[in-house]
């Protein structure tokens, strides 16, 4: 076992409700969440918008803490480990984003930005390490010198996934990290994911609102509403026969791409 | 039948280069023609150019749009002021910026009834309501009162289509109208967007990146790539048989909930390099 | 390169002022302090040698304003960087910690700009005593907060883009992603009113000095010579409008430099 939440919640201040004296009110986004993640697994968290599957993947790095609830990490429990406690795991556990236009600093060129992720653990930054990093992930050396806006959207995905496993991690949580791309250009990066994950068997957590792409990427499937996990299983007993009658509308509601009279 | 809009050799460009390249499009009446392909096959510039809001930069350098038997791009700016909201109408992609954060869902939906169809105050407010209910948001006297902020995506995007059919315009153009949705108000949307386009017998030219929601809903469909139309046809023979390679390409890199895994295949280089050639010759 | 004319117009300005201010001795055609009282008030063109004329004293017009631009010039680029500093360094504080740092230095900015700027100048020139430290000083104390707020602001923005989550991600400190990930991203901000305080310090220095609370009095300065011309403006109008043009020229081309400088630096980011 790799990851093993046991019970989390998570809170965060009520933005919309401003008390006069005391504390905000909270929100609780993440409601007794359990889940386990083994290496070199692939676990597709799946829900709409509102559903915490967002947060969830956030708490599971400790990029926020559990307001309840124990998080293990390889057998440590880093649920309360302070910002510096946790800088030396930080090389074991990575995101890739949404938006690689806004998670790639527009200041940094690409170098850099590989560089400066390397450096931080201590690991070979040299011209060559970034050049073989970035052919992993299907980018010339020559886009070591460029800047993100010069980038296409698939390409800034790219660098995002080459930031993500320059560090060679055990875990890997994807963010929605398709669903800004078009269709060829998601095929190629879901394609290139596949494959780094055969190479180097790292353990992903792919988050995703759409079930279609985790149909295809992902072993298990945990489905999500409004903070609270509905149902969790293998990917294909989920698909044949969704437990729950909120996971059957949820694949129903899928438009396939030939036409099905009565489907509307 | 004579087609309700009928584009022939419709070309424009930018400083960057060609945008659309001699696009022949006709849509009939009542049927919903959908513009399929990835961002910057030029889906979108064809509405707004049928719209007459082209962004500056971009200019149409051939072609007609022919519309009710006019020209829609040599109408004076006045002419084709008086048909927008009124002829042509456009539900737009983001619900959230598409309405005045400002003012109240009431005012902004009795805007059009006031100025165009001349109703006074009164009468817009009850056709208001009436349109809300159409749409079934339940309490809209209640809604009419509320600010864009206060209402789900979903319930905006309500909003806009009772906009967008408020004066009975003959065409509508739906400029990606569900993409910023989550799947289940996705599939509400596009049954209500169906029914009303029934009820009102209205042509709706679908602008859309999704195969899937293009399947359920449109009738025929025309697939572009660099502003270049590729395919055009019915839709359930397309999606059957396409004949296009590129057509081909973006169906097998569509995911399918109902296929085994492993089974995408990005677009072929060889499909792209291709087009590249059919597009420069 | 930038294109913005504005840029190339405010620069070279302030650049040809520097280069005045640098070599005055060498090129002032008189000593600025030296009076001749036979050749007082003295029209522009009326002696050769005094290009621009001379004042009630008979000292030449041209020479006290190139040596005038050393106190502006110090009093711009001294006052506006110090206050830069501070305040960008208060405001990045603010701005990506937040809580308790964010809501003290806030609540500062938002106590210490209730104080009238004219009123508290003074009052601190009259404490310190005059003399370009108390005018730099005055400065400072003042205008750091314009700096703390924008820059803050700033900060919060940036701090709320992913790329910050991302270096938090990576395992990266607090300090190194204040500095190495948010602060290029600031830069931009900081420049433009950089260039924009040290108009506002230019005039600041001119005020000052116009009331007296300078620096002495046989220095030149621009306010100075204002306050001089100003009684003799019916006998001598050029000892009062030269200075006067100067100085607004030279906090046009600081403005024109900071706009210039918003309009190149913002679709850097956009492109």
């Amino acid at each position: 076992m790799l990851i093993e939440a046991q019970k989390i919640s998570l809170d965060v201040p009520d933005m919309g409700h401003q008390a006069v004296f005391g504390q905000r009110r909270k929100l609780r986004i993440l409601k007794d969440v359990s889940l386990s993640i083994n290496a070199s697994e692939t676990v597709g968290i799946v829900g709409e918008s509102g559903s915490g599957k967002t947060s969830l993947g956030r708490t599971l790095l400790r990029l926020y803490q559990p307001s309840a609830g124990q998080l293990l990490f390889d057998g440590q429990d880093i649920s309360s480990l302070s910002r510096v406690e946790m800088t030396p795991l930080r090389r074991r556990m990575q995101m890739i984003f949404q938006d690689p236009q806004s998670s790639l600093n527009p200041r940094h060129s690409i170098g850099n930005i590989l560089s400066g992720a390397l450096q931080l653990h201590g690991l070979d930054a040299s011209e060559k390490a970034l050049a073989a990093i970035l052919a992993r992930v299907g980018l010339p050396a020559s886009a070591l010198q460029r800047y993100p806006h010069q980038l296409s959207g698939g390409q800034r995905q790219r660098v995002g996934i080459a930031r993500a496993i320059a560090l060679r991690p055990d875990f890997i949580v994807a963010d929605e990290i398709v669903s800004g791309l078009d269709v060829s250009t998601q095929a190629q990066v879901l394609d290139l994911l596949r494959g780094l994950k055969a190479e180097m068997g790292m353990a992903l957590a792919f988050i995703s609102h759409d079930l279609s792409v985790v149909r295809h990427l992902c072993d298990r499937v945990i489905i999500m509403r409004a903070g609270e996990i509905v149902e969790e299983g293998r990917t294909v007993d989920v698909f044949a026969a969704p437990k729950t009658e909120f996971t059957r509308n949820l694949i129903d509601c899928i438009p396939l791409p030939e036409p099905r009279p009565g489907w509307l | 039948m004579s087609p309700v809009i009928d584009i022939k050799h419709l070309s424009a460009r930018s400083a960057a280069g060609p945008i659309l390249r001699d696009v022949a499009l006709s849509v009939n009446a009542g049927e919903t023609m959908a513009l399929v392909g990835e961002s910057g096959a030029g889906k979108s510039t064809i509405a707004k150019a049928v719209l007459g809001i082209l962004p500056q930069g971009i200019t149409v350098t051939s072609g007609d749009i022919v519309f009710e038997g006019k020209n829609l791009l040599t109408l004076p700016q006045r002419e084709l002021r008086k048909m927008l909201g009124v002829r042509i109408a456009l539900i737009p992609q983001d619900p959230l910026t598409s309405l005045n954060p400002a003012r109240r869902i009431g005012d902004q939906l009795t805007d059009g009834l006031r100025l165009r169809a001349g109703m006074d105050g009164k009468t817009a407010r009850t056709q208001a309501t009436r349109l809300l209910n159409d749409v079934q948001i339940r309490d809209p006297e209640r809604v009419l009162q509320r600010y864009p902020h206060e209402l789900s995506g979903g319930m905006r995007q309500r909003v806009l289509i009772a906009q967008a059919f408020s004066l009975n315009p003959q065409v509508i153009i739906a400029d990606e109208p569900t993409t910023a949705l989550d799947v289940t108000v996705q599939k509400q949307v596009l049954r209500l967007i169906r029914d009303m386009q029934r009820n009102h017998k209205t042509t709706l030219l679908f602008v859309t990146h999704d195969l899937g929601v293009v399947a359920q809903v449109c009738d025929r469909m025309t697939v572009l790539y660099g502003g270049k139309v590729l395919e055009q046809g019915v839709v359930a023979e397309i999606l059957q048989s396409p004949q296009h390679p590129y057509t081909q390409a973006l169906l097998a890199a569509n995911p399918r909930y109902d296929r085994p895994s492993q089974s995408l295949k990005p677009v072929p280089e060889t499909v792209l390099a291709a087009l590249k050639q059919e597009l420069s010759a | 390169m930038p294109k913005d004319f504005r840029i190339w117009l405010g620069g070279g300005f302030i650049l040809l002022l520097l280069l005045a201010a640098i070599f005055a001795p060498l090129i002032s055609p008189f000593d600025p302090l030296e009076q001749d009282l036979l050749s007082a008030t003295m029209a522009p063109g009326q002696d050769p040698s005094h290009i621009i004329g001379t004042d009630s004293l008979g000292r030449d017009v041209l020479s006290r304003l190139i040596f005038a631009c050393r106190i502006a010039l110090t009093v711009a680029f001294v006052a506006a960087t110090l206050a830069c500093l501070a305040g960008t360094f208060l405001g990045m504080l603010a701005g990506y910690l937040g809580g308790w740092w964010d809501a003290t230095i806030s609540r500062l900015i938002d106590i210490w700009m209730a104080f009238p700027p004219v009123l508290l100048s003074i009052l601190l020139v009259a404490v310190l005593g005059t003399g370009i430290h108390s005018v730099i000083a005055a400065i400072v104390v003042i205008d750091w907060t314009r700096f703390a707020r924008v820059v803050r602001a700033e900060t919060q923005q940036q701090a709320r883009l992913e790329y910050t989550e991302a270096a938090t991600a990576l395992g990266m400190s607090r300090g190194t992603i204040l500095f190495r990930e948010i602060l290029p991203n600031v830069v931009p901000v900081i420049l433009v009113l950089l260039s924009l305080e040290m108009g506002i310090a230019v005039i600041v220095e001119a005020i000052l000095s116009f009331v007296g609370l300078s620096v002495s009095t046989d220095t030149p300065t621009w306010g100075g010579m204002i306050a001089e011309g100003r009684q003799i403006i019916y006998q001598a109008w050029w000892v009062l409008v030269f200075p006067l043009v100067t100085l607004f020229l030279t906090v046009l081309a600081f403005n024109q430099l900071g706009d210039g400088l918003r309009q190149w630096l913002d679709p850097m980011l956009k492109r």
